[in-house]
């Protein structure tokens, strides 16, 4: 049978697809001005820490917000982030009420480009309108100008088309408000307000589709929050499984950990979500972060990662017991060797930290006991640097002095002792991930 | 002859001040090549090491001593040097990658004004081709490299504040700085400026009291000159470890053509470069020089002055133990905190020595352990337990550094007979102290008694045979006048015009202060005239 | 000179070794394979009872016994009758000479310029409250200035 039709068929869709797109630039509802309102502007400030803008838009602290941090995305190359700042020419001071909204909870720039979901609009679609206007407030009264071009995108034509994007927001972009949910609390609504809108929580730790897109926004859909790899970093499962997730925290070491980046005997925040405690969390208030650790704790259990809690794992170590006067030498040092040298002045020769756990414990460490090393690899290779308004903590950073080899061994000892199970890092995955 | 390479910039030693002109270069888009006699040892490594030792008040047994490239280390500076003069010369030092600055006690004083001219001011000694003023800026420049805290000028007058705020003070010497200001003010104990860091800086953790500055910072809070080797070759400089350098190779216009260095095997290698900076500390520098003779110059590379190896200066010392009255409990924190600078400067240096006076603030629990056992009696735990409460609380240890002049009969001369076990002659040493100093510490073991009265010790003991204090200096003496200076006011040869010494041997002073911040800031200064020449 | 009290180093350990006194101890010559865990249990149990400490760290007792021995051969030996003497309250010089050797050993971790421990250095506990051990962290940053006293 002669198929004359399906010529027909698809040039109509394609009217319908390029009829649709044109449709799906949607438009932000705000409109008018936002007075210079020192109260507003202060609340603005909250939301600003709230929604972790800095982490992305702040390189260099003298210049908050002037953009220039280089991201990976996928299929496109680098990215800068913008420059944010109220300043005319370089920032955002032209933009009007409705522009920036258009921005953060809609991925539209003020030329009508679409933002790249780098940018997470798909969680701040469901910030609510006040809080846009203390934003809007914020970043216009309550930032320093600061006059900075940041570099193009490094992607080649036809790369550079940003049209695709439309498509991709039709697959995976709800945009939808957060909307109070009756038969809970208070409590649990702001915390869930929080952790899918500004604090965008998914953004790192729920999985993601064959678009890069999130596989669920909130509690409803499956697989929320249940853990993804960020480049070289995990972004560890934080549902309420007991073992794969952080079900067996109570809702105030979440709480903690958040505050802090630090509960002795069961975690410390190290690579990006340090920089979320430094930027965010530890910025805000106590009962938004109880909000915020109440929600989490009531997300479905998924229970991919880990047949065992992370934080839970691990012993004091003996070893110096039987290397303590014994000579080494590069040939003969043993990978506790390196973790005597290397790493027990602060952590002790047993593992234990110190007793305040201001150098934290190995054991009983939720990076120490995952099943994915890398992480622990991560902070061997790079340190960790972790600073809030009440401390400034640095763990120094030994890839200049360990080889690749080292590192890979001290890490499978590392986990072996104070892990679960001994990880089989090697030489080349070291290297990866310098 | 085994190859040939090349560099702009051709570096032997990888100290702290070899590192820093290493680092400003290759930042400048030069070529830099560092030779370093020694190996290059991961500070881990040196933290076990010096666990494993059973003497935890040798400073240097945790570090290698290899056969090609031997050094002055604290039990047996014998060893090596060959001691030539009527008392011992004993300061030790390094010789691997990062240097010396590996196990110093973390103190960056800056001289004073008065210490860069005595000649003209107390009519001793000899003045600098350079000010302090002129100095000023790259002390600066120093102490952010290095990163260094502070709560006064001490002295010596500033112009920036410092990089890092200063930490707080350990009990035991707040207290004793407290009770010996109050009996006289002219002590004039202070807390000192410090390179450990106050707060996370440039990558570095914040110091927490591992109370090891010497031998070894576990944690690199404190400064050490590996970073900066790090940082040269992040912007570009090689270092070649293990590579002694053992001639230096004048072309036919009196300029350096190259340096032959030796590997650990003793095979031999020759770099060809367009600018050369000596950087191997005070002993090594001189003998390099020296041993590079040839017809031309049969008294060693840059020696027209007969200066090269003279003048050797140190900080002789004198020091006193006691038990203080109640326990002050020393040994927490850092290893030294304070001093004691009201004799640093003034008039009377016009006929004896200025020093500066300090303690030792270092956990004695092991050896006063030992010395309790040495008495020999079997104690009961809980009296054993009390005793060494009582002794390690209260074990107290002042030292002091004298000044002495640059006194051309003190020098470093290679030995003709004596050689490692590549060949490179072993260095003689000639060494003495003077009446000027002497003079001096007659009036410190005054000031020692009135320490101890003030602090109610007993069980008082003095040391008042002079031993050095690791802080060498002199041997290629800046000056004005190349008849009776090795190199100028800008650290460059008389004789070679790309010949350069960064070290503490241009030093025309000692002064009373720890010597690393001035060899630092004479290290940057030295690199800003390269990067306008190279 | 402080005499040792010869009630107060009968602690519970050496009540239980006295207990099987004769069973388990070293006889000269003896061939089973429990030997020298058995001279160990006896220099664990000796060095329990000068130390006044219930739990001593075995691997460094091991390691202690091993270095005395090249510095004291016939130590093993001595044990036992240094057990009894300490039990019964009537240890001779010569004991006390061994005993103190023992000691030491324990206290300052080693054994002439033998390094056997250093963190488990017992004279490092006379001193935890207020010192730390050199080489490992003393506490949080900048803790040193509050007074220990």
């Amino acid at each position: 049978m002669n198929k004359w039709w399906v010529p027909a068929v698809v040039v109509l869709a394609g009217i319908v697809v390029v009829a649709g797109l044109a449709l799906h630039k949607p438009h932000s509802p705000l409109s008018g001005e936002v007075a210079d309102d020192p109260a507003l502007v202060q609340r603005g400030r909250y939301l600003a820490a709230a929604g972790d803008c800095a982490s992305c838009h702040t390189v260099s602290d003298a210049s908050p917000y002037a953009g220039g941090l280089a991201m990976p995305v996928p299929l496109v190359g680098t990215i800068h982030t913008p420059n944010i700042t109220p300043d005319a020419q370089t920032g955002i001071g032209t933009w009007s009420l409705a522009a920036f909204d258009r921005a953060v909870r809609y991925g539209i720039r003020k030329d009508g480009k679409n933002l790249y979901p780098a940018m997470p609009y798909v969680s701040y679609a469901k910030v609510d309108d006040e809080d846009i206007k203390a934003l809007y407030a914020y970043f216009k009264y309550g930032v320093r100008a600061v006059s900075q071009v940041n570099p193009a995108p490094s992607a080649a034509w036809p790369m550079t088309m940003r049209w695709p994007l439309q498509l991709w927001n039709v697959a995976f972009f709800d945009g939808s408000r957060y909307q109070i949910k009756s038969g809970h609390d208070a409590q649990w609504n702001r915390g869930a307000y929080l952790a899918q809108g500004l604090a965008h929580c998914g953004t790192c730790h729920t999985p993601r589709g064959i678009g890069f897109q999130q596989v669920a926004l909130d509690e409803t859909g499956s697989g929320y929050l249940s853990g993804a790899l960020l480049g070289k970093w995990e972004a560890y499962n934080i549902t309420s499984d007991s073992n794969a997730g952080i079900g067996s925290w109570s809702p105030e070491q979440l709480r903690e950990y958040l505050a802090t980046g630090n509960v002795p005997g069961v975690a410390q925040a190290a690579g990006p979500m340090a920089e979320a405690v430094a930027h965010s969390f530890s910025q805000m208030n106590r009962d938004d972060m109880a909000a915020l650790a109440a929600y989490v704790k009531t997300t479905p259990p998924v229970s991919t990662g880990t047949p065992h809690p992370r934080q839970a794992q691990g012993t004091p170590s003996d070893v110096v017991a039987g290397l303590r006067g014994v000579s080494f030498n590069d040939a003969t040092a043993k990978p506790a060797r390196i973790f005597l040298g290397a790493c027990a002045s602060c952590h002790h020769w047993t593992g234990a930290g110190t007793r305040d756990g201001y150098y934290p414990s190995l054991f009983h460490n939720s990076t120490v006991g995952a099943p994915n090393p890398n992480n622990l690899a991560q902070v061997i290779l790079h340190g960790l640097h972790r600073k809030t308004a009440s401390q400034d903590i640095r763990m120094p950073a030994f890839g200049s002095t360990l080889s690749d080899k080292e590192v890979a061994a001290l890490v499978n000892f590392l986990t072996g002792q104070f892990g679960a199970n001994a990880a089989q890092m090697t030489e080349e995955g070291v290297s990866k991930l310098r | 002859m085994n190859d040939t390479q090349d560099a702009d910039i051709v570096i032997v030693g990888a100290g702290v001040a070899g590192s820093m002109v290493a680092h400003q270069l290759a930042m400048a888009g030069k070529s830099v090549l560092i030779l370093e006699a020694g190996p290059r040892v991961p500070r881990w490594q040196t933290v076990e090491r010096f666990r494993n030792q059973p003497d935890k008040g040798d400073m240097s047994e945790a570090y290698p001593n290899p056969p090609w490239a031997p050094a002055p280390h604290y039990s047996k500076p014998h060893d090596y040097y060959i001691q030539k003069g009527a008392i011992v010369y004993a300061s030790e030092y390094l010789r691997m990658v990062g240097g010396t600055t590996w196990h110093f006690t973390a103190n960056t004083w800056r001289f004073r004004p008065n210490d860069f001219k005595e000649k003209s001011t107390f009519g001793v000694g000899r003045d600098w081709p350079i000010s302090y003023d002129d100095l000023e800026p790259y002390y600066y420049k120093a102490e952010v490299e290095i990163g260094v805290t502070g709560d006064q000028d001490y002295g010596s007058p500033r112009k920036q504040p410092y990089p890092m705020r200063q930490p707080p003070t350990p009990y035991a010497e707040k207290v004793a700085m407290e009770l010996l200001n109050a009996f006289n003010p002219e002590f004039n104990v202070t807390t000192q400026p410090a390179c450990r860091a106050s707060r996370p800086y440039d990558g570095r953790p914040t110091c927490s009291g591992n109370n090891n500055c010497s031998p070894i910072c576990p944690i690199g809070a404190m400064y050490n000159g590996i970073m900066h080797v790090e940082k040269a070759e992040h912007a570009g400089a090689r270092v070649l470890e293990n590579a002694v350098a053992y001639k230096i190779e004048v072309g036919p216009d009196r300029k350096i053509k190259a340096v032959h260095y030796k590997d650990s095997q003793g095979a031999s290698h020759r770099i060809i470069g367009k600018y050369f900076v000596l950087a191997s500390h005070t002993i090594e520098t001189p003998k390099l020089m020296l041993i590079s003779t040839s017809g031309d110059y049969p008294n060693g590379v840059g020696n027209s002055s007969g200066m090269v190896g003279r003048n050797l200066m140190d900080h002789p010392k004198t020091s006193v133990t006691f038990y203080s009255g109640k326990p002050l409990w020393p040994g927490r924190g850092p290893e030294q905190s304070t001093s004691m600078i009201g004799y640093c400067d003034g008039a009377f240096r016009s006929t004896m020595a200025a020093k500066k006076i300090q303690n030792w603030d270092l956990n004695v629990t092991l050896s006063e352990t030992q010395k309790i056992f040495k008495e020999g009696k079997l104690l009961k735990p809980a009296a054993l337990n009390a005793r060494i409460r009582d002794r390690a609380s209260r074990f107290m240890s002042y030292n002091s550094y004298h000044e002495i002049l640059p006194l051309p009969t003190n020098r470093v001369v290679p030995s003709k007979t004596e050689k490692d076990a590549i060949g490179i002659p072993r260095p003689e040493i000639y060494w003495n102290v003077d009446d000027y100093v002497k003079r001096g510490a007659a009036h410190t073991r005054k000031v020692f008694a009135d320490i101890v009265s003030v602090l109610g010790g007993s069980e008082t003991e003095y040391d008042d045979t002079f031993g050095t204090s690791q802080h060498p200096v002199g041997t290629t003496i800046m000056g004005n006048d190349p008849r009776d200076s090795v190199v100028d006011a800008d650290c460059r040869s008389f004789d070679h015009q790309n010949l350069f010494i960064a070290s503490g041997a241009v030093m025309a002073s000692v002064s009373t202060f720890n010597i690393t911040l001035t060899i630092a800031a004479l290290a940057l200064r030295v690199a800003d005239t390269l990067k306008k020449e190279v | 000179m402080v005499p040792i009290s010869r009630r107060h180093f009968v602690g519970a350990t050496l009540a239980i070794l006295g207990a099987g006194a004769t069973a388990g101890l070293p006889a000269q010559g003896l061939e089973s394979e429990g030997a020298e865990n058995t001279a160990l249990d006896t220099f664990m149990a000796v060095s329990r009872a000068l130390t006044g400490r219930s739990q001593l760290d075995r691997a460094v007792g091991a390691r202690l016994l091993e270095a005395l021995e090249k510095v004291t051969p016939s130590i093993a030996a001595q044990m036992p009758p240094l057990a009894r003497a300490l039990k019964s309250g009537a240890p001779n010089a010569q004991q006390e000479t061994v005993a103190l050797e023992i000691m030491q050993a324990w206290y300052v971790g080693m054994v002439g310029k033998v390094v056997v421990t250093y963190e488990q250095a017992l004279a490092f506990d006379a001193v935890s409250d207020n010192l730390s051990i050199r080489s490992y962290v003393g506490g949080a940053p900048l803790f040193w200035a509050k007074d220990p006293t």
